[in-house]
């Protein structure tokens, strides 16, 4: 099918009666969504044009330059900002050199550049190294309670910040609790902060999601990470805008409707590749395989899995990647790729084990074991998982983690073990985190 | 039939909250939707408030309604189990279908949505302040003035002051500085007319924050906005013709007559400086990074 050109759609936008070509076109529109788009948009301006608003607007336009007032400001943030760039940058190399310089009680440090600084640093260490990133954001909370106290913050937009940002990695290690306190306290500094805007609100909903969709208060984390998409919208935020839509299509993938996320991580996919923001892409490609192997459609879940898995290679991400490579040996245990499967699984939990990822090492490990258990080949299964150790942070649910494992480890004594069994434990394991109150049930 | 929930933490009062609509809005938007989907009825403010603190029921026919208007408003797939809690015929696949599944293994283990995490060196706020204010003020300020109906000017220079400095003190890393401002100028200006209520009483539209505009507002304004923009940085010829013949609907032929050219030439004029308004206003608000 010939598109038609803009110019032409647009000479027959101008006047529709006249245009010698009217039927033709006509035809061509009907069945065309990509040319009835083009001519919406020439349409949409020339209807415009009738408008007067923009008409005033634009006689109302001038070239201007900024006031001395925002120039000072301007200044003002620089200077606050390169002073604690210097005085930090040496103590955010380490965290015991952190730690050690007491940076909240210092009074050099207590200025609103410190606190920017602080937060800015704890948001990229968060992945590498969390409780470092934790560390830091508290100090930019202490110290911005304090400027703020003293009526010296620049403005409650870095409270609210500090606290959002300490909320996201008290999520990341999954003190979800916490992280929702320090959300709220995020919130209620943007409530009495007039400049805070519905793109501030959006951070914290996004973040409130994502420990609700983990916690599987899936409604309420869907609710809030709509409203942070539209809000990310409105303000132009596409990246954000685009992490919200694809925990939306996570939330789908854990209330089982495994179609709806797969198209709509395919949405994702066509729309961040346009972006190349290699990151989101790699997240959204390895949600799409996950869907695509919940649906048990394998040779739609493959492409995007391995795609995924050389994004991570090239983004340096080894987690993420070792976690892609379990997602892979799925796969291949599913399709009956058994031996594969089993030299994946066996990749995964020495890679997490090599990066001292304790539970998710022990995860691997027992699904190595199922697998094993599944095609008959119990032999290496007691001594694989006799000395599976977890590792949570709060008391309550190591100690109901243990005695989940120690049940396992009376049944690899009693010689009693079984697929089902270490299933059994593995998933109680596994959703601790969003069920920490839940005692552990023996089959 | 179907309850909203107990009390007044049901899901669609916390999805009202949170996306900060307000229900006399969604009443109004309810009766198009209804006229629109051909419904019997719309929905009273009465019984949208019942429902709304799981005081009434809703039918079917309600839900559905009420989904539409939600729907049309926003701009977000909303679906029914997002706002009610439905009784197991009407809702569809329940939220448990993902523990009770068959499968042998384990769920992917992280809501896979932090991709923003690592930032790249900011530039500074003085070169940022320069480029920023000169591209924008203008078209906050119209903002202000035509949408917010501002009339003192002082008043509005300080809320665009105020909007450039919070904006310096985040300098977010968006796509779209343009709409950030715009959204953060909406903000500034709602706030402005609620401390003054008493002497400009607030219109409805303007009385929500977040911004809870309907989708359709919103790119109304965004467009006038822009196309504001894109006719400021036409050249005069174009600019004067184009006004003529959309804005003062005067005939090619009289616009001829008048600036003493032929009425082919007119027409030339028209196509070549419609096609440059829209190049213009797709390099306004075509994301740039």
């Amino acid at each position: 099918m010939r598109h038609y050109k803009e110019d032409e759609l647009a000479d027959y936008a101008f006047d529709p009666r006249t245009h010698t070509e009217k039927a033709e076109v006509e035809a061509h529109l009907a069945a065309c969504p990509e040319c009835r788009d083009r001519l919406a948009f020439i349409e949409r301006i020339d209807g415009a044009l009738r408008e007067p608003v923009p008409w005033e607007i634009s006689d109302d336009i001038q070239v201007e330059t900024p006031p001395d007032v925002l120039w000072e400001r301007a200044r003002a943030i620089d200077a606050e900002t390169a002073a604690a760039h210097t005085l930090l940058s040496p103590l955010l190399k380490s965290p015991v050199r952190f730690q050690n310089a007491r940076v909240d009680q210092d009074e050099r440090f207590h200025t609103t550049g410190a606190v920017a600084v602080l937060y800015r640093a704890a948001r990229e260490l968060t992945e590498r190294q969390p409780q470092f990133a934790l560390i830091t954001s508290n100090a930019a909370v202490i110290i911005a309670r304090k400027l703020a106290a003293a009526g010296t913050l620049r403005s409650k937009l870095h409270l609210g910040r500090a606290y959002l940002e300490r909320g996201r990695t008290l999520f990341v290690i999954g003190r979800y609790k916490d992280a929702e306190q320090a959300l709220d306290y995020a919130e209620s500094s943007y409530d009495q902060e007039p400049d805070a805007t519905g793109w501030d609100l959006a951070w914290v909903w996004l973040i409130r999601a994502n420990v609700y969709v983990e916690s599987e208060r899936l409604r309420s984390g869907r609710i809030l990470a709509m409203a942070a998409a539209r809000q990310f919208r409105i303000f132009g935020d596409l990246a954000l805008y685009l992490n919200a839509r694809l925990l939306l299509a996570t939330v789908l993938l854990f209330e089982g409707d495994y179609r709806a996320s797969a198209e709509a991580t395919e949405e994702i996919i066509r729309l961040t590749r346009a972006r190349r923001d290699t990151l989101l892409l790699a997240r959204a490609l390895q949600n799409c395989g996950e869907a695509y192997r919940r649906l048990r459609e394998y040779e739609k879940a493959l492409p995007p899995f391995l795609e995924a898995h050389t994004l991570w290679d090239e983004l340096g991400a080894e987690i993420e990647r070792i976690r892609t490579t379990w997602s892979l040996a799925l796969v291949d245990v599913e399709t009956g790729r058994i031996e594969d499967g089993i030299k994946r699984l066996d990749q995964t939990w020495r890679s997490f084990e090599a990066l001292g990822i304790t539970t998710d090492a022990a995860l691997a490990r027992m699904e190595l074991g199922e697998a094993l258990l599944l095609v008959g080949r119990p032999e290496t299964v007691p001594d694989l998982l006799r000395n599976v150790v977890v590792s949570f942070a709060s008391e309550g649910m190591m100690r109901n983690a243990q005695i989940a494992l120690a049940w396992m480890n009376e049944a690899i004594a009693q010689n009693r073990l079984s697929a089902d069994l270490v299933r059994h434990v593995r998933t109680y394991i596994e959703q601790l985190p969003s069920h920490p109150g839940v005692a552990f049930v023996p089959l | 039939m179907v309850r909203g929930g107990p009390g007044r933490d049901t899901p669609l009062e916390m999805f009202l909250e949170k996306l900060g609509l307000q229900p006399v809005h969604v009443v109004a938007e309810a009766k198009r939707v209804a006229r629109r989907l051909g419904l019997r009825a719309a929905i009273s403010r009465q019984h949208f408030g019942r429902i709304r603190f799981g005081k009434a029921s809703a039918t079917q026919e309600k839900i559905v309604l009420i989904v539409a208007t939600l729907r049309t408003m926003t701009g977000l797939a909303v679906r029914a189990t997002d706002l009610f809690v439905l009784e197991p015929a009407l809702a569809g696949i329940g939220t448990n279908t993902f523990m009770d599944r068959a499968d042998i293994f384990s769920r992917p283990r992280r809501s896979g949505s932090w991709g923003w995490l690592v930032e790249d060196e900011r530039p500074s706020a003085s070169e940022t302040l320069e480029a920023l204010y000169k591209e924008h003020a203008a078209i906050l300020r119209a903002n202000a003035r035509r949408r917010f109906n501002i009339i003192a000017a002082d008043d509005i220079e300080g809320l665009i002051n105020d909007v450039f400095m919070s904006f310096l003190e985040r300098q977010p890393r968006v796509d779209d500085v343009r709409a950030f401002l715009i959204g953060a100028m909406n903000n500034a200006c709602k706030h402005y007319l609620r401390k003054r209520k008493n002497e400009t009483p607030l219109l409805p539209e303007h009385e929500d924050t977040p911004d809870s505009s309907t989708e359709e507002e919103l790119d109304r304004w965004t467009l006038f906005l822009s196309l504001g923009a894109t006719l400021a940085r036409l050249g005069t010829k174009c600019r004067e013709t184009l006004r003529r013949y959309y804005l003062h609907e005067e005939k090619p032929e009289s616009i001829a007559t008048k600036l003493d050219t032929t009425t082919a030439y007119i027409f030339q004029l028209l196509s070549t400086c419609r096609k440059r308004a829209r190049e213009i206003f797709r390099d306004l608000t075509e994301p740039k990074r």
